[in-house]
């Protein structure tokens, strides 16, 4: 999904409308009123929560595997012991869920930062320097940006081979353009105001200003996307796995590979399918409530 | 018209761009082809090739020239719609693609449908009915919408309307008893031009789950931009003459509103495709219908290296092409739009 400049600009701008509403305390308050901040806030501290206790969560071990119990099309459900049933390859269902949450967690986390980072430093470089370094950057970007993400994210996972690593860089690579032109839109705001002519008239260099003075004003709006971002790479991320370019080792639990190793029992063990399928939708909904939610508690203008 | 010439010709450093890239890509992907060439079909155990083959094969497939050589040579050949042969079935990758197009094209713009048809509405009405009840139904139904895997959204339609209720088939695009000539390929249109009407219920029935599968997602992107987009509009000062005139509410909403709110939203159908084009592939193989995405699906799993190439480049082209038709088409319907 690419931003276009125009729409780049005006994200930068909304967010930015009024910087005394940005004051933290503000933001905070804003935040905590918003039921939807507090659903996604409360999704996203049980999704982190779980990954982090994962070990004392998990009721057994991920790989041991208890065949004697799994027939062809027969598979055991909820009991005592296993609370939501055994996979079809009769591991605990449960403890494969809960350690997925952390593959999920780590690669949505780091993509991002990698994006974010690689990203941020094409889009400031563009904005502060200008000229023809901007424009080849820019169309750079928009390159990448002509290949659909989850095709980008393809491409790149069967260059670096099924690990959690090439996930992980697949999915951040191709946030790159995005967190750049965002970025990039943000500065161009930003470097026509008043406090960069009086940062420029004390004599800073060029870029002192992008970094000292620009970049702290941009980072609501990437603050914003990022959040965003994470439920992106993670619903990105599933969609690798399902197409068999996930992590290809089996002690790591990892939710898309849950649901394509099970895809074929849909018909008789349907939990197979829908435990995973709800724990990535709810994640991700979680991203994205707290997303939009951050989003109004920074510019409550914006907000209807 | 100048729009268009303009951002016909501000296309070509993005196609060229792209080619370098896919060409990059397929260079540096694990192993090498005058290896694979020689492996291929043979039993693991004779996997073994002498250096001096292997130097053949090189030189026979080009690999030994230079870099900038080998590049102008292949995009030549990609220009010419040759995309060379898939390792596996030893068939022309273009051909498959032929073949295989027309059910994408017609399962994408089954989803295409869904996605404007539901998110159009549910945003309008959303907006006109701000914060009421059925404003915050439609607020948790996309939420849920832009949040849902397409592959686990699929697996649920076809879970409940297949598996359990029975009432739509899960797989493929027509019944397998069923004859049916595809002069096209879009099945839809085979069907019509045959005036064959039970062919025509029968393709539809199939293309119910994957296209809603496909089309829900995109749909609550939509109904969220539409939403946002119709209370921008529902205050401008036009729209108050127009009620302060006495015009009733539905009329202001239809005549005023809605015209001047669609305009953002024909640059989200852009968007959308990108959506698309991604979900395609994921929703073709959960529903096994035997398009671009299920053939992808397969070059994966088997490392065909030669098909995924040419089916990123194929898919990379189509989305740049949809997002100038886009652009365009924008600049046509709003005046002031200022294309730079």
């Amino acid at each position: 999904m690419s931003l276009s400049d125009a729409e780049a600009r005006r994200v930068a701008l909304e967010t930015q409308r009024d910087d005394h509403a940005q004051r933290p305390g503000l933001v905070w308050r804003r935040l905590r009123r918003s039921p939807g901040a507090i659903a996604g806030a409360a999704l996203v501290g049980l999704f982190v929560a779980v990954a982090l206790f994962a070990p004392v969560l998990a009721p057994h071990d991920v790989s041991r595997s208890d065949l004697s119990r799994v027939r062809p099309g027969v598979v055991p459900g909820p009991s005592a012991a296993h609370p939501l049933g055994l996979d079809q390859q009769g591991r605990d269902e449960l403890s494969r869920l809960v350690y997925g949450a952390r593959s999920s967690l780590v690669i949505g986390v780091s993509s991002v930062a990698l994006g974010a980072l690689i990203g941020g430093i094409i889009g400031s470089v563009a904005g502060a320097f200008g000229g023809w370094v901007e424009t080849v950057a820019m169309r750079l970007m928009d390159v990448m940006l002509a290949i659909p993400g989850l095709l980008f994210a393809v491409a790149l996972a069967a260059l670096l081979g099924p690990s959690l690593l090439s996930v992980m860089i697949a999915i951040g690579v191709g946030g790159v353009p995005v967190v750049a032109r965002l970025l990039r839109g943000a500065i161009v705001v930003e470097r026509e105001k008043l406090y960069v002519d009086a940062a420029r008239a004390v004599g800073a260099r060029r870029w002192r200003i992008v970094t000292r003075h620009i970049l702290p004003n941009t980072l609501a709006p990437v603050l914003v996307a990022a959040t965003l971002a994470i439920g992106g790479a993670i619903l990105t991320a599933a969609g690798l796995s399902f197409l068999g370019l996930g992590p290809n080792d089996p002690s790591i639990p990892e939710w898309g590979k849950m649901l394509a190793e099970s895809e074929r029992l849909l018909e008789t063990s349907p939990q197979l399918v829908f435990f995973p399928g709800a724990a990535i939708l709810l994640s991700v909904l979680g991203f994205n409530l707290l997303s939009d939610g951050l989003r109004d508690a920074l510019d409550p203008k914006q907000r209807r | 018209m100048k729009v268009a010439a303009r951002r016909v010709v501000q296309l070509i450093p993005i196609l060229f761009g792209l080619s370098v890239l896919v060409f990059a890509w397929a260079r540096s992907l694990p192993g090498d082809p005058a290896e694979a060439v020689l492996a291929s079909g043979k039993p693991a155990s004779q996997l073994t090739v002498s250096r001096e083959a292997v130097a053949e094969v090189r030189h026979l497939y080009g690999l030994d020239r230079p870099l900038y050589a080998q590049y102008g040579s292949w995009l030549t050949h990609v220009a010419r719609l040759d995309l060379g042969q898939s390792i596996t079935t030893r068939q022309s990758v273009s051909g498959e693609f032929r073949r295989r197009f027309p059910a994408t094209v017609e399962l994408a713009l089954a989803g295409l449908a869904v996605a404007v048809a539901v998110g159009v509405p549910v945003g309008y009405i959303a907006a006109r009915r701000a914060h009421t009840w059925v404003d915050h139904l439609s607020l948790g139904g996309t939420l849920l919408g832009v949040s849902i895997p397409v592959f686990v959204l699929a697996f649920a339609l076809k879970y409940i309307f297949s598996v359990k209720l029975g009432w739509l088939p899960s797989i493929g695009r027509l019944d397998v008893t069923r004859d049916l000539s595809h002069p096209t390929g879009l099945y839809v249109l085979d069907a019509i031009v045959a005036l064959d009407g039970a062919a025509l219920v029968d393709t539809l029935r199939h293309l119910v789950l994957p296209g809603l599968a496909l089309g829900l997602p995109p749909a609550a992107f939509i109904a969220r931009i539409t939403r946002a987009s119709v209370l921008d509009v529902a205050d401008e000062p036009y729209v108050h003459t127009a009620e302060a005139k006495g015009l009733s509410h539905s009329a202001v909403g239809r005549r005023h509103v809605l015209r001047n709110a669609l305009l953002p939203v024909t640059t989200v159908v852009g968007l959308a495709a990108g959506f698309l084009l991604e979900g395609v592939t994921l929703v073709e193989v959960v529903f096994a219908s035997g398009g671009m995405g299920s053939f992808l699906f397969q070059a994966i799993i088997e490392r065909d290296y030669p098909v995924l190439q040419a089916g990123i480049l194929y898919l990379a082209v189509v989305f740049v092409v949809i997002n100038l038709i886009v652009d365009i088409l924008y600049a046509r319907l709003d005046p002031r739009a200022q294309i730079t």
